[in-house]
């Protein structure tokens, strides 16, 4: 028998199992210090789109915004409806997008998802809706929602005026605090 | 004491476990490195015709036109009466029906909130845009029923007349520019010549991954539109509450024209500054700005198809000392065309403006941070 053999091969062994947990140590730390695999902010999408990059620049707003990031949200509308190179002219996915933020108390997306109510863009024409989203615009200081508000008072009718004062209502209940 | 079999499991498998999660999140972040379109990377969404054959977006039959047989990408397309282009009777066949109205490049009066200009566009790439087969990709294709350039036989595709399909589908790149074998390219692919032959490269409109095409306007063509658009700007950067987003434009112009920006996305843009920062006049003297001064970019973008669109408002205010080290108390606002003031040094996601003092402080140290427009574009 060799004994030198079995003396020398449990000693292998363990300095193997030694190297495995050493690395094991540095993927457990070193992973944290990393960052999450694929994690994107705002910020990335921003470079992006500053560089034209606007199909990138999509793509990481698109996640941010299904994880319900407002701000992604709203760029990502704005995207949808400018529809830069690489980026295809969505309207209907931008008035979701703007309503999601909108219902999380962002005011360009009220004020936006109001002017494409005027407008019957992404949404149907709604003029009830679309004095409700620019008239929280306007009361939070927006002076284009304002003048957008002036401009379709005089088409909306009574079926309007309902609608406006039981979203108002609506929005009151939700949002008393 | 360890059993022997736990202790090869704690040596063994657990720590493999590990370094394959080391493997993993070394690989999310070289593709994050790496995460520009490669050339030929076969990205789903990325190059619609890359991932069917190889790197030649007109190599597939069908896959060269990824609106052909499919519904949706050209959703006006089955609905009767709602054909966007045959506008027989009064203006818009498809008035208030959203599918069509939407997506109706076709139609001059269709409903639009889009920042993209229904009335200022570049006729000279509307003209070229017809004849390029990858173009014409946004919602309705009016170019598709005789426009395929694998189905059509003349008309828009001069490569389908010759020999079948594609004369050059062996070798045949759509950006190698020779003349015999891509007959388009001189005319129809206004990338071909500018970068190179990578068809995934910037310049590249059948690639939605790809940055900003690279166009050439004309002085002329870049005048005319600036002119069209600057009242859409203004209104559409009117609906931030910046005060300067509505009155940038009787500040001094120190462009001649609008002008590509390369460091802006290739967006076009004229550059503005207010009576505080007069010395930007003096371009490479114009040496460090005083507080007050404002400096404004209005931009635009141009597509393949010669449509333009308002791009962000720039802004550049030199703050008083002590604002910012970082950025040179310069203080950066993005005011996008929704409204939406995205960012402002020192102010809201002020880390994700950190980007433009990232890249202006690498200009020459006495020009303060400042980017000098190209002189064929200065006023003097």
């Amino acid at each position: 028998m060799n004994w030198a053999g079995v003396l020398v091969m449990p000693a292998l062994f363990l300095s193997y199992a030694v190297m495995w947990r050493l690395i094991g140590m540095i993927a457990i730390f070193a992973g944290p210090l990393a960052g999450p695999v694929g994690a994107e902010s705002l910020s990335d999408g921003l470079r992006a789109y500053d560089a034209g990059r606007y199909a990138t620049a999509a793509g990481i707003w698109s996640r941010l915004a299904e994880a319900g990031d407002v701000d992604a949200q709203t760029a990502l509308a704005g995207l949808y409806v400018s529809a830069p190179p690489g980026v295809s002219y969505a309207p209907e996915k931008a008035a979701q997008l703007y309503r999601w933020a909108a219902e999380q108390g962002d005011a360009i997306a009220w004020m936006n998802l109001g002017d494409f109510y005027a407008k019957g863009v992404g949404v149907e024409r709604d003029f009830g809706r679309a004095a409700f989203w620019l008239r929280l615009a306007s009361e939070a200081g927006y002076a284009w929602a304002s003048e957008r508000l002036r401009k379709i008072a005089p088409m909306m009718n009574a079926d309007d005026e309902v609608t406006l004062n039981r979203l108002r209502a609506d929005w009151s209940d939700k949002h008393r605090k | 004491m360890i059993p022997f079999k736990s202790k090869m499991l704690a040596s063994t498998v657990l720590p493999a476990v590990f370094a394959v999660g080391l493997g993993i999140a070394g690989a999310g972040l070289a593709a994050k490195v790496h995460a520009a379109c490669k050339p030929c990377a076969p990205k789903r969404g990325c190059n619609p015709c890359a991932a069917k054959k190889g790197c030649n977006p007109c190599g597939a039959k069908r896959g060269c036109n990824p609106c052909a047989g499919k519904r949706g990408c050209y959703p006006c397309a089955a609905k009767k009466g709602c054909n966007p282009c045959a506008a027989k009777k009064g203006c818009n066949p498809c008035a208030g029906k959203r599918a069509c109205g939407a997506c109706n490049p076709c139609n001059p009066c269709g409903a639009g909130a889009q920042n993209f200009s229904k009335v200022c566009v570049i006729p000279r790439l509307q003209l070229a845009a017809k004849c390029n087969p990858c173009a014409a990709k946004r919602g309705c294709n009016p170019c598709a029923a005789k426009c395929n350039p694998c189905g059509a036989k003349r008309g828009c595709n001069p490569c389908a007349a010759k020999r079948g399909c594609n004369p050059c589908a062996s070798k045949c790149n759509p950006c190698a520019a020779k003349r015999g074998c891509n007959p388009c390219a001189a005319k129809c692919n206004p990338c071909a010549a500018k970068r190179g032959c990578n068809p995934c490269g910037a310049c590249n409109p059948c690639n939605p991954c790809g940055g900003a095409p690279v166009f050439e306007l004309t002085a002329a063509e870049a005048a005319a539109v600036y002119d069209c658009l600057v009242k859409e700007m203004k209104t559409a950067y009117g609906k931030s509450k910046n005060p300067i987003a509505k009155n940038y434009t009787d500040f001094r112009l120190y462009s001649k024209v609008a002008y590509q920006s390369a460091t802006h996305g290739n967006r076009f843009v004229q550059n503005y500054g207010n009576s505080y920062a007069k010395n930007y006049g003096a371009y490479e003297n114009a040496g460090p700005f005083k507080a007050g001064a404002l400096l404004a970019k209005d931009s635009f973008t141009v597509s393949p198809d010669g449509r333009t669109a308002v791009g962000p408002l720039f802004l550049m205010q030199k703050m008083p000392a002590g604002f910012n080290k970082d950025s040179l108390d310069w203080k950066y606002t993005m005011i996008m065309p929704d409204g939406k003031v995205f960012g402002a040094t020192g102010g809201k996601n002020s880390a994700a403006m950190n980007f433009c003092y990232e890249c202006h402080n690498g200009v020459a140290p006495e020009q303060d941070a400042v980017m000098l427009l190209p002189e064929e574009f200065r006023v003097k």
